[in-house]
């Protein structure tokens, strides 16, 4: 992001910074010089540390019990690694070549959070779910 | 760059900003709405939504900096407080889904 990730146009062009992977973008526009990089560093370190560990818990806690919920906090937690990922292998495979790309690629982006808000808003927005047959033993709850 | 992408551009910041003010608005609504069963997936959808308007504000104060500026210690803290609220709705949406996962229910 993470979630750095906010979308803006800043004098550079740059646009679809996601939340997440904000703290990357200061580095990127100082040049990674200047007063406060130090900040910067330790900052991004802990940020990237962070991310990683709440996806490996939201990737744990995904695999043994399946469900929406766990599933909205994937996407979640993986969407800053998701914009790591695709900012690293953008260059290689040409993502950004044009600015076509770039937008492009500014969205992909933010797919997983915008799968999560979709998955998110559309159970809570969405009718009630109907209840199922009365299993065995449980009838009458 | 040319003239598509000139015109392209703006157009795709516009909508996207809006994309994510709407999403934010509908988390909102969602969660003062939503059904007791759902309180929980409403505060993650919440958390989410606050922290990614954090982010765009962050952001677009970051967009006012000169490129190759000072970042400052002030705005690289700030940033890193904006990803608090994502963090803590991945904590919340966590403990919630254990919490399921102890009782055995869906």
């Amino acid at each position: 992001m993470g979630p750095g990730r906010a979308c803006f146009s800043g004098a550079d062009g740059v646009v679809g910074r996601s939340p997440g992977p904000a703290i990357r973008d200061t580095r990127r526009r100082s040049g990674g010089r200047g007063e406060g990089m130090a900040a910067v560093h330790l900052a991004e370190g802990l940020a990237d540390g962070i991310d990683a560990l709440l996806t490996a818990a939201a990737a744990v806690a995904f695999l043994r019990r399946r469900g929406l919920l766990p599933l909205v906090v994937l996407l979640l937690a993986a969407d800053p690694l998701w914009s790591l990922g695709l900012q690293a292998l953008g260059p290689p495979l040409g993502l950004e070549s044009t600015p076509l790309r770039q937008v492009v690629t500014a969205v992909l982006s933010d797919a997983p959070l915008w799968g999560a808000f979709a998955l998110g808003l559309s159970r809570l927005l969405g009718p009630e779910p109907r209840p199922g047959p009365s299993r065995p033993g449980v009838a009458g709850r | 760059m040319n003239a598509i992408a000139f015109i392209f551009r703006p157009v795709w910041v516009a909508a996207l900003n809006f994309a994510h003010l709407m999403a934010l608005l509908l988390a909102a609504g969602a969660a003062w709405a939503a059904p007791r069963r759902y309180r929980r997936l409403a505060a993650v959808m919440l958390l989410a939504a606050l922290g990614w308007g954090v982010n765009v504000a962050v952001s677009l104060r970051m967009a006012t900096l000169p490129v190759g500026g000072t970042p400052g210690t002030a705005l690289a803290w700030a940033q890193f407080a904006g990803d608090l609220p994502v963090w803590a709705a991945v904590v919340v949406g966590l403990a919630a889904a254990r919490r399921g996962a102890s009782r055995g229910g869906a």
